[in-house]
């Protein structure tokens, strides 16, 4: 039985990551028709230049070295050569493609352990705020579960009724069109009054903090979530997707 | 085949920064704009330009003018690095997400990850239910990793032809993936 669950959940996570990669491809032809540009901060190309430094020394030493020769400096180290001895240029020859290789392999190291580090700083930075959430008496959760159609998605809620906040952990939604977005709703008694939009990263799991709800006066009891048109609607309209009761 | 930037990439090879920095101006906000979109997060979107950047300076000399344009050639480096990053991403949150949900999510754990030959065995069959026109473009992008511009030249159709049928058989999988993941959801 838990053979055919983890096949069923390993067909689940192939087919999520071949929408992925569809819905990659597809955002790659629309960006290449339309050109649609959006400016990346500009310490992004000081990062890039910064990173690539190292290896453009070595693409300007292999250009210096293709050059062709000098004749007079070529003269002048030939006569250097002779007056040195062969063992010594041999091993300063060894020593400084030793060195060589070693600053190369050193840099590759640097690059690898920033982008480590930037990981694990974003997994702290989600585990900190998940504690923070945690250590709040006030906090209140809730577990939405998915409905016919989308029984694969699940959203964990941690809901704050003294500051009117939120934040939910979602996953297994299946990606929206561009005009649509999925919308949270809190149930004070029946009514369902909205508490923030987001989208959904293609299938993926995805946080998203819910910002201050002034309109939440009592303390709701019951969450969901619909798809709604882009930007949300002051009712729902659209089909439920996730619904779940704190406890 | 658009050659946009083939010049500064020569420059690239030759080991002119200069050229690089003109080569960021002219390609990032397209890239960033295309990362931003598929990742649905800046940090995550910032990083992947930066990826793809670093990637393209490295292997500036293995690019071939003759296979894909300069942007083709960068599209597919950025499209290899969000998929690593959203699968590490997805990795993170699930751990999360699974913290306090007992049954389904725990157990989705390393057990039930999807190895890179399930992946390619569900996109080989779910190629199977596409038309012969679709299912070669796919064939072509998927498991070859051709640009849109080198299926044109495979298969001897014009450009604009190869991209409406990509479109075409993208929808066609997206919905094939859709219904398989509610279909495991139930089983």
């Amino acid at each position: 039985m838990a053979e055919g669950r983890d096949r069923g959940l390993r067909a689940a996570r192939a087919a999520e990551e071949a929408a992925f990669w569809a819905a990659s491809l597809e955002a790659e032809l629309d960006a290449r028709d339309t050109g649609a540009r959006i400016e990346p901060p500009a310490e992004v190309r000081g990062r890039v230049l910064w990173e690539t430094r190292g290896a453009g020394d070595e693409s300007e030493a292999r250009t210096a070295a293709a050059a062709p020769p000098d004749r007079r400096l070529a003269r002048m180290f030939l006569a250097l050569g002779v007056a040195a001895s062969l063992l010594l240029a041999a091993t300063f020859g060894a020593l400084w493609v030793t060195t060589r290789a070693d600053l190369a392999a050193t840099r590759e190291n640097v690059v690898r352990l920033e982008r480590t580090v930037k990981e694990n700083e974003k997994q702290v930075a989600l585990a900190s705020q998940e504690a923070a959430w945690l250590r709040d008496p006030r906090v209140q959760v809730a577990l939405l579960k998915g409905l016919e159609g989308t029984s694969t998605a699940r959203a964990k809620l941690l809901w704050n009724p003294v500051t009117k906040q939120g934040i939910l952990w979602a996953s297994g939604l299946p990606p929206l069109p561009l005009e649509k977005s999925y919308e949270l709703w809190a149930f004070v008694g029946d009514q369902p009054v909205p508490a923030g939009t987001f989208d959904s990263a293609s299938g993926a799991g995805t946080v998203i903090p819910i910002s201050r709800q002034e309109t939440l006066d009592d303390a709701p009891v019951k969450f969901a979530v619909s798809v709604e048109p882009k930007g949300g609607v002051p009712k729902p309209t659209g089909a439920i997707v996730l619904v779940g009761e704190r406890f | 085949m658009d050659d946009t930037g083939a010049d500064l990439l020569a420059r690239i090879v030759a080991g002119d920064r200069d050229a690089f920095g003109a080569f960021y101006d002219l390609h990032a906000p397209v890239l960033f704009g295309f990362c931003v979109r598929i990742l649905r997060d800046a940090r995550d979107a910032e990083d992947v330009l930066q990826e793809t950047f670093v990637q393209a300076w490295r292997e500036a000399r293995r690019f071939d003018a003759a296979r894909a344009s300069v942007r083709g050639w960068l599209f597919t480096i950025a499209r290899s690095r969000a998929l690593d990053r959203w699968r590490s991403r997805r990795s993170v949150e699930k751990r999360i997400t699974s913290a306090d949900a007992p049954d389904l999510e725990r157990a989705a754990g390393a057990a039930g990850e999807a190895s890179s030959a399930d992946v390619r065995d569900f996109v080989e069959r779910s190629l199977a239910q596409l038309g012969e026109n679709e299912r070669a473009v796919l064939r072509l992008a998927y498991f070859e990793g051709c640009t849109q511009e080198e299926i044109a030249e495979r298969l001897v159709e014009p450009l604009g032809t190869v991209k409406s049928r990509t479109r075409s058989a993208l929808a066609k999988l997206r919905t094939i993936a859709a219904n398989a993941q509610k279909e495991a959801g139930r089983g």
